[in-house]
This record gives structure tokens, C-alpha cells and sequence, in this order.
């Protein structure tokens, strides 16, 4: 069950009248993410599941208290006011808290339909039939998940701020296994009906097979060959440790004493844009209401500056760009919404024009090993391959990496086609010198 | 509530269910930061609801709802049989459970004070006095402290006549002073990294760790690191510290002998595991002094419970023996596969999601000598503590970790301060590379507050017990490119 606009403003509206000092802010979110997940070929875990947060921050003379509770009835509002009171008056000296904003205009993202946000447990498992059939026609194993999401979200403030925007979508996820070999696809959609459940399991099996009897290579600098979800890990790790004001500020970011500056590739176009169609996963406005900016973070090469929130914004008398978390908090505005701008090329183009490199399906277990470069390490997973005189040779053992990631964005030599991965759109990417310092046994 | 459970159960019978339980939970929790001198943000939270688990047609289902009253959980126990039937749609072979006990008890975390009734002022005024200590150490440029607890009220209820209510109460903290300088950004923690230490324990732990103590000699080695050596690179004799060595036994112990991920469950997203049930009692995992056990009984270890969330009492249990692979972290259904009955590793986050099999309180046993004379006994290595980065292949098998700080040990004495150590190796040649263990004096449990595993992502608080351990030859120094 959806919670509209009218019952969602319903809910902030009863939440804010118990708050009777100050000044007051309610989120509302709801999340029903049923979920069919497989392993061995089996539906292994099947769950309905289905959530409502409300969270009341409370604004008293220059503190701050925040409580939430996932339970509406009057007497659960009055102990959440309650609760937020008391926490701001905790507090012995004032904090810089961000203004509540009045009203604000929203642009519209059509990103709710009805076929991925209302599913039966039934249309899932006949989803997971299909692959599971390629699969055992093709004597290997599956493991992964469908899942259709609704999603719903609301603020409101008590200066007359009131913001709603609901979302579904629906994925599939395929990691096909024979042994120690993996090979991997994954899809977000919003509509059901563009998701096909024999595609992603053919792909998955195929890079499966193709990966049979793996080579080790010996670590070392390699071109590599991307594939889409691949990209997400680098500009993941920069999203939240560059590209957010307070990291600039703090010195902590590899923008910060940057802007202005070439910092990547000539090639290299960075943007956050909530309202690229691509964009599967996208709201209108941040954890503040304020309505999404489309922010240029890297121009050319050139470093533009970061996405703001209201307080960080205030330090640099600049205007936010609607990328603020709920406040008070200490971790700072964050993009929500990277768009790496692509080329022309096709992932098979790139493997053509490659004498001798290694295309990588997924990073996994990433982390970060040096905060201000950054620098950060991961291995490859679930499809990895050797690329010999343009074409794929043989499948590879994975091996773990260790990579700065400025210098991998000094180091992109082709873009492809961008597709949608979630919440960013990203291309595949031909990148070189890119550094293996070890193996691992699968 | 005892009531309710019990209609669930027979309306979950009635539709069709074989089995089935049901968890009511409370949930409560509060969270207090500070950064730069200034209260960051104070969070108070609940969260309340059920989760009802069946078993129709030999095939799971689960549904859950926030919502608590009568009509309700008669929906979402008709909704789970539901969900079980279509996930019968698939299945091989019907599913089948180890046997348990029923068990009608009340189990509560020992404790002394709930951190969720001592005064927020109190919180407030320990962190502020930290932070400004930590401020005072010329060329700190960030601060940041934080405290949190957690109190989970759960009803478990099974068809097997089962009815047990738990009170888990835990809570913790920590801080991190960081120095930025030149293009250098380094940061030391107390009393370990990643938000602190965690216990199921009462406030009182908070009490001991005399957080404003030693704030000043944190925020000292943070600008020290700044003019550090950095980490040579090579194959050197390593002494691992508590803390980091707790995240090497969950990364490379508790997870890949959780049984769930050996039998594959866990392939799309958190991986499978090397140790797969051939090396049972043959494996030999570590050298002969290592020898690790699960046991949620360990006092304070945040992965410390009554009864797991399928209503198996908790006990000690073997995984590795004199070195030896001899048991695996298990629930019913995967136990029962092995022929074993389960370990009681069997845990959900929260009322909204299913179980799965989750690392509890492993411990290593602590061994006989003083980390001192360990230290004095080794010629050339280095000592390494808090952990930085950590990163473990699929199979569990290749890893590689970064330390907040380290020195170098030559002739048997702590010399230079190193900055950006790093490890790398293999689990079964590291942990047979281990040649001495601390004692008791030495030994601690230590607790990971955000274990993520599932899909849907689930968060669970678990527990590593270790001292202080040397590992002869790793490779250290693995990251290129570094000044």
C-alpha cells in the first residue's frame, strides 16, 4: 500500500503539531522491498517486507535534536516530539545549524509505475523459473535476486515546507557459478516488463562458460576494459570522499586547492544530475527540501567545485545544490546522482582496438586505502578476461588492485554508450596503466 | 504480546505451514556525536514490528510488518504462507531442520546501566571533554567523537511450543583525532577504529574506557604519522594487535566458515567461501596453536545472546581445533546438511528481515607469553595496530589490510613509528604462519558494530576475542605509487 501525497502530508502534519517548540522538520519514508533471492539453482529466501520511518528534528535557539520512529499513532508522535525536545535541550552550547527553508518548487521525475511497485511473490518466482531453465539446460548454477521496490518519501517543516516524491523499480540480479567459476548480470528498470529475466541469464552464464580453466596473470599495469557496473566503484568512492562540499573545505577532498584546475583527462565529464532520464533512482529534492541542482563537479578535466548543503554553502557564500543529508550531521552534502559523460564506442569496439588487456565485469569488497588521493583497493569478481589482439583469449583468475583513483581518471583512453547502473549513468571505459598488485585463488 | 505470537503461529498452521515462528521486536536506539567542539547530531530512534518465518511445501517464506495488532499479523502470516508457496515453485528436495529443544525462558544481556536512561547531558559533557583534549595537541585539524546504545526487546515464538523473551543491551563508542598536512591526511582512533568499541554490555563499559585520558596521546600520534617513515615493503615478521587482529579473524574465520555462504547462498553478493565441507576435520587451517570457537555465551562480545533467532539455546562451540577445521557457524537447516546440530548462529536485523547465519562471538584462545616477550623475541617486523582498510576476496581466501599505525621491531624493540602499513596473503598460510599468541592478560574481546551480509542488506553486531598474535614472513608494504 502506497502512502499518497495527501496521507503522507496528513502524516507530517500531525507529527509537526506535537512539536510545539521552536522551530520543527519531519521525513517520512516508506520502503516496501519484497524480495525472491536464489542460490543453487533454488528460491533459497522469499520475503515480503515493508517499512514507514518518521523522523522529527526540533530546532530550539541553536540546538538540535533529532528522534524517529517507525510508529504514527498520536501517542508515538507525542513521544517522538517529545523525545527531540529533549534532546535539543541536552545540548549546553549552540550549534551551526542550517535555516529550515520556506516552501520551495520541485520539477517533477516520473519515476513510480505499478508494475514494479506492486508484484506477487508468484510473478517473481516465474521470473527466476525462466533463468533457472537456461541454467540447467547449460549444467551451471545460479545464484541472485528479484526485487521490486516502492519507495515514498516526504518532508515538511514547520515554515510551510512540504515536499513528497514516490519511486519504483524493479531488478535482477544473475551471478551464474560452475565451480570456483562465476560470471555476472545485473538490470534496473523501472517498467516490469523491461527486465528479461533470459537475457540477464544468458549473459551470465555465457561469461561463466567463457571463464572455465581461468589463467593466472602475472599483477602488474594493465589496460583494462570496464564494463558499466565496473565504473560505478571509482566514482562511488570519489562521490563520498571528493565531490562533497565539507570534504573540500575540510582539505580532505582531491578538489580541495583544485578548483579551476586540470585535474583529469581532457576526456573526463562529470556531472550530478537527478534529472537524467537514465537515472533509475532519483529524487527532487535533498534531506534539507531543497530542490536538486544539476551540478558540474569535473569539466574537460577541469575541476568546477562540489555539490553543496545549506551549511556548506553558507561557509562558501555560495547558493546549495540540494545535496544535503538530514541535519544536524557531520558528514556533509554528497552527489547523489554521478553522471560520467560517455563516447560512442561499444564495449566490442574497445576490446578490438585492444592489443593485449583485461575486461573486468564487477569490482567487489572495495576499500579505502589512502583518504586524499584517493587510493583505494578491490578485487575482480564474477567475469574477468584476457584480451589478446582484440579479441577475448580466455578467462583470468581475479586478481586484487591497489589504484589512485585521479590517476584512473588521467588514464581513460575511450568512453562508450552510457547505460543506467541504479542511480548513476555511466559508460564503459578503456583505461590504462591500471594497477594489479596480487591474485586471488578464483 | 505472548498472545498474539501464539494466534500467528496457528493462523500461519491453519493456511498451511508445517513450521513457522514469529519475532516481535523493540527496538531502541540513541546516538550522540561531537566533531570539532561542537555537538554534531543527538538521534533517538525506535522501531517496532514483527517478522513471521514458515515453512509450506518444504520451501520458506517470510513476511513482516511495522504494524502490531490482531488483523495484522493474521495478513502476514497468510502472506508468508503465500510467499512460501511460490518459493516452492523451485525447490529440489523439501527442506529440512536440525533438531531444538523448546525452550520457555527470559535471557537479558548482563549489564548495569542501560545506556538509553543514562542523561543525554552526561553523554554530552564526556564527549565535549574528549574532543577538547583531543584539540589541544597543535596540528589536529578534524575531531570527531561519537557514543550509541542500543536496547532490543524481542518475543520469539515457535510451532515447537518455544516462547522466549530477550533483552539485548549493548552500547559503545570511540573517537578519531586526524591531521591533514602537504597532500597527507592521517588519523588514530580510540579505543580501536571504525567508531570505537562495542559491547552487550551496560554503560558502564563507556565508564571504563577513560575516553578523555587518553584523548591527548591519540591526537599526538595522529600529527606524528604526518612525518612518519612509511611501510617498507617486503616479507616481514608481523605482531598483529588486538583490535586489527579481531577484524582479520571476522574477515577471514567468522565469514567464511559461516555455513549459509559454504553451501552458496551468499554467491550473488557476499560470496562463498575456500573452506567448503570436504575440509571438514581435515583442513588444517592454522597452525597447531590456533584454536577458535563460537561461543554467544562470551561474556560482553557484542555477538552475545540467550537464543538465536530460531530459538537455539547458545553455547560454545569448536570451529578450529589445535588448527584443525572441525565445525562451522550454522543454523537448523544448514547444520543439518553436515549431520551436526546447529551452533545458534542464526540472526536477523531487526523485526523486517529473515535470519541468516551470522558470525557470533569468535574467539581465539589466548595463548601463554606477554606481548612484551613476544616483542622481545622477534628480530625484524613490525607491529601493527587499528585497523585502516580492509579487503577480502569473494572466496574469503586473499586479503589485504591497512593499519592506522605501526613501528618497526628490530632486535627484539619497538623502534620507528610507520605510517600506511599494509598486509596482504592467504587465510590458511597466514593463519599457519601464526607462531605465538599473547595470554590472557592480553586477551579482549572486541566488537564490529555494521557486519554486513544478505540480500536484502542486513547489519549485524558481532564479536572477535583475541591478543595480540606474531605471524612469521607476510608480505607487507603492497600499495604502489605511495610517497
Amino acid at each position: 500500500m502506497l502512502i499518497d501525497k495527501n496521507q503522507a502530508h496528513d502524516i507530517c502534519k500531525r507529527a509537526l503539531s506535537f512539536a510545539k517548540e521552536g522551530q520543527a522538520e519531519v521525513i517520512l519514508t516508506q520502503t516496501a522491498s519484497p524480495l525472491t533471492r536464489i542460490a543453487n539453482n533454488t528460491i533459497h529466501q522469499n520475503v515480503e517486507t515493508s517499512d514507514i520511518d518518521i523522523s522529527l528534528r526540533v530546532d530550539l535557539e541553536g540546538r538540535s535534536g533529532r528522534a524517529t520512529t517507525n510508529q504514527f499513532d498520536d501517542e508515538s508522535l507525542k513521544e517522538l516530539a517529545r523525545r527531540s525536545v529533549n534532546a535539543a535541550r541536552a545540548i549546553t552550547s549552540k550549534q551551526e545549524l542550517p535555516p529550515m527553508m520556506g516552501p520551495q518548487q520541485y520539477r517533477e521525475i516520473p519515476a513510480f509505475d505499478q508494475s514494479s511497485a506492486f508484484m506477487e511473490p508468484e510473478q517473481r518466482a516465474e521470473m527466476v523459473l525462466k533463468a533457472v531453465k537456461l541454467a540447467r539446460q547449460e549444467k551451471v548454477e545460479l545464484a541472485g535476486l528479484v526485487n521490486n521496490t516502492l519507495y515514498a518519501t516526504a518532508m515538511a517543516n514547520s515554515n510551510g515546507l512540504f515536499a513528497y516524491h514516490n519511486m519504483s523499480t524493479l531488478r535482477m540480479e544473475l551471478t551464474a557459478r560452475s565451480g570456483i567459476t562465476a560470471g555476472r548480470f545485473a538490470q534496473t528498470a523501472r517498467k516490469a516488463g523491461e527486465i528479461d529475466p533470459e537475457k540477464i541469464a544468458a549473459i551470465a552464464i555465457k561469461k561463466c562458460l567463457g571463464g572455465l580453466n581461468a589463467k593466472a596473470l602475472e599483477p602488474g599495469d594493465y589496460t583494462v576494459i570496464l564494463e558499466p557496473e565496473a565504473v560505478t566503484t571509482p566514482l562511488m568512492f570519489l562521490s563520498y570522499l571528493s565531490f562533497g562540499a565539507l570534504a573540500v573545505q575540510e582539505n580532505l577532498s582531491c578538489l580541495s586547492g583544485k578548483i579551476g584546475q586540470k585535474l583529469m583527462g581532457g576526456n573526463i565529464t562529470i556531472s550530478d544530475d537527478a534529472y537524467n532520464p537514465l537515472a533509475v533512482w532519483a529524487e527532487p529534492f535533498d534531506s534539507e527540501g531543497m530542490p536538486r541542482k544539476k551540478v558540474m563537479i569535473i569539466e574537460k578535466g577541469v575541476a568546477r567545485g562540489p555539490v553543496y548543503d545549506l551549511k556548506t554553502a553558507a561557509k562558501d557564500r555560495t547558493e546549495t545544490t540540494g545535496h544535503g543529508l538530514p541535519q544536524p550531521n557531520t558528514y556533509g552534502p554528497m552527489p547523489r546522482n554521478l553522471i560520467l559523460e560517455g563516447g560512442n564506442a561499444s564495449l566490442e569496439d574497445m576490446i578490438k582496438s585492444t592489443k593485449r588487456g583485461v575486461l573486468v565485469t564487477r569490482f567487489w569488497y572495495n576499500r579505502v586505502v589512502d583518504r586524499k588521493i584517493p587510493v583505494i583497493t578491490g578485487m575482480t569478481r564474477d567475469g574477468t578476461f584476457l584480451i589478446e589482439d582484440g579479441k577475448v583469449s580466455c578467462g583470468v583468475k581475479n586478481m586484487r588492485f591497489n589504484q589512485d583513483l585521479v590517476e584512473f581518471f588521467n588514464n581513460v583512453e575511450t568512453l562508450g554508450v552510457p547505460e543506467s547502473q541504479e542511480n548513476m549513468v555511466v559508460p564503459p571505459l578503456k583505461v590504462n596503466n591500471f594497477h594489479f598488485t596480487g591474485l586471488t585463488e578464483a | 504480546m505472548k498472545d498474539l505470537a501464539q494466534h500467528a503461529l496457528n493462523v500461519a498452521e491453519v493456511a498451511g505451514a508445517t513450521y513457522a515462528d514469529i519475532r516481535i521486536i523493540n527496538d531502541e536506539s540513541e546516538r550522540v556525536e561531537v566533531k570539532d567542539g561542537q555537538v554534531g547530531s543527538i538521534n533517538r530512534g525506535t522501531s517496532g514490528g514483527f517478522g513471521i518465518r514458515v515453512i509450506v511445501n518444504g520451501a520458506w517464506g517470510f513476511a513482516s510488518s511495522p504494524k502490531i495488532d490482531k488483523a495484522e499479523i493474521e495478513r502476514v502470516a497468510r502472506l508468508a504462507v503465500k510467499v512460501a508457496k511460490a518459493s516452492a515453485l523451485l525447490k529440489v528436495r523439501d527442506l529440512e531442520l536440525a533438531p531444538v529443544e523448546k525452550y520457555i525462558d527470559k535471557y537479558v544481556t548482563p549489564h548495569k546501566k542501560n545506556p538509553l536512561e543514562v542523561p543525554l547531558e552526561e553523554k554530552i559533557a564526556l564527549l565535549l571533554k574528549t574532543d577538547a583534549a583531543m584539540r589541544q595537541v597543535k596540528g589536529v585539524n578534524i575531531t570527531e567523537s561519537r557514543i550509541a546504545g542500543w536496547v532490543e526487546d524481542q518475543l520469539f515464538a515457535s510451532t515447537i511450543g518455544s516462547v522466549i523473551e530477550q533483552r539485548i543491551v549493548q552500547c559503545g563508542g570511540g573517537y578519531t583525532a586526524t591531521a591533514v598536512k602537504d597532500g597527507d591526511v592521517q588519523y588514530r582512533s580510540y579505543p580501536c577504529s571504525h567508531g570505537g568499541q562495542w559491547e552487550s554490555n551496560g554503560y558502564e563499559m563507556i565508564e571504563g574506557l577513560d575516553f578523555a585520558g587518553n584523548a591527548g596521546r591519540t591526537a599526538e600520534e595522529a600529527v606524528a604519522l604526518l612525518s612518519a617513515d612509511q611501510c617498507p615493503s617486503g616479507e616481514k615478521d608481523i605482531i598483529i594487535e588486538g583490535s586489527q587482529l579481531s577484524l582479520q579473524i571476522h574477515e577471514s574465520v567468522g565469514h567464511p566458515l559461516e555455513l549459509d555462504r559454504v553451501f552458496g547462498s551468499e554467491a550473488n553478493y557476499a560470496g562463498t567461501s575456500f573452506a567448503t565441507t570436504d575440509n571438514l576435520d581435515k583442513l588444517k587451517y592454522g597452525s597447531d596453536i590456533v584454536n577458535i570457537s563460537s561461543d554467544p555465551t562470551c561474556p560482553m562480545g557484542l555477538g552475545s545472546y540467550g537464543y538465536d533467532d530460531e530459538g537455539v539455546k547458545t553455547h560454545k562451540a569448536d570451529l578450529i581445533k589445535n588448527g584443525l577445521l572441525v565445525n562451522y557457524l550454522s543454523s537448523r537447516e544448514t547444520a543439518r546438511v553436515i549431520g551436526k546440530n546447529s551452533t545458534g548462529a542464526m540472526r536477523a536485523d531487526g523485526w523486517g528481515n529473515m535470519p541468516i547465519v551470522r558470525i557470533t562471538c569468535i574467539n581465539l584462545e589466548p595463548g601463554t607469553k606477554s606481548t612484551e616477550q613476544i616483542i622481545s623475541e622477534t628480530d625484524d617486523g613490525i607491529y601493527m595496530a587499528s585497523n585502516k582498510s580492509f579487503s577480502i576476496d569473494d572466496r574469503r581466501s586473499n586479503f589485504q589490510f591497512g593499519t592506522e599505525i605501526a613501528w618497526e621491531i628490530k632486535k627484539g624493540k619497538l623502534g620507528r613509528m610507520l605510517k600506511n602499513a599494509t598486509y596482504t596473503g592467504f587465510t590458511p598460510q597466514f593463519w599457519n604462519a601464526c607462531d605465538a599468541i599473547a595470554g590472557p592478560k592480553d586477551w579482549k574481546i572486541w566488537g564490529t558494530a555494521n557486519c554486513g551480509k544478505g540480500e536484502p542488506g542486513q547489519l549485524a553486531r558481532t564479536a572477535q576475542g583475541c591478543a595480540p598474535s606474531r605471524f612469521r614472513k607476510i608480505k607487507v608494504g603492497v600499495v604502489p605509487g605511495k610517497k
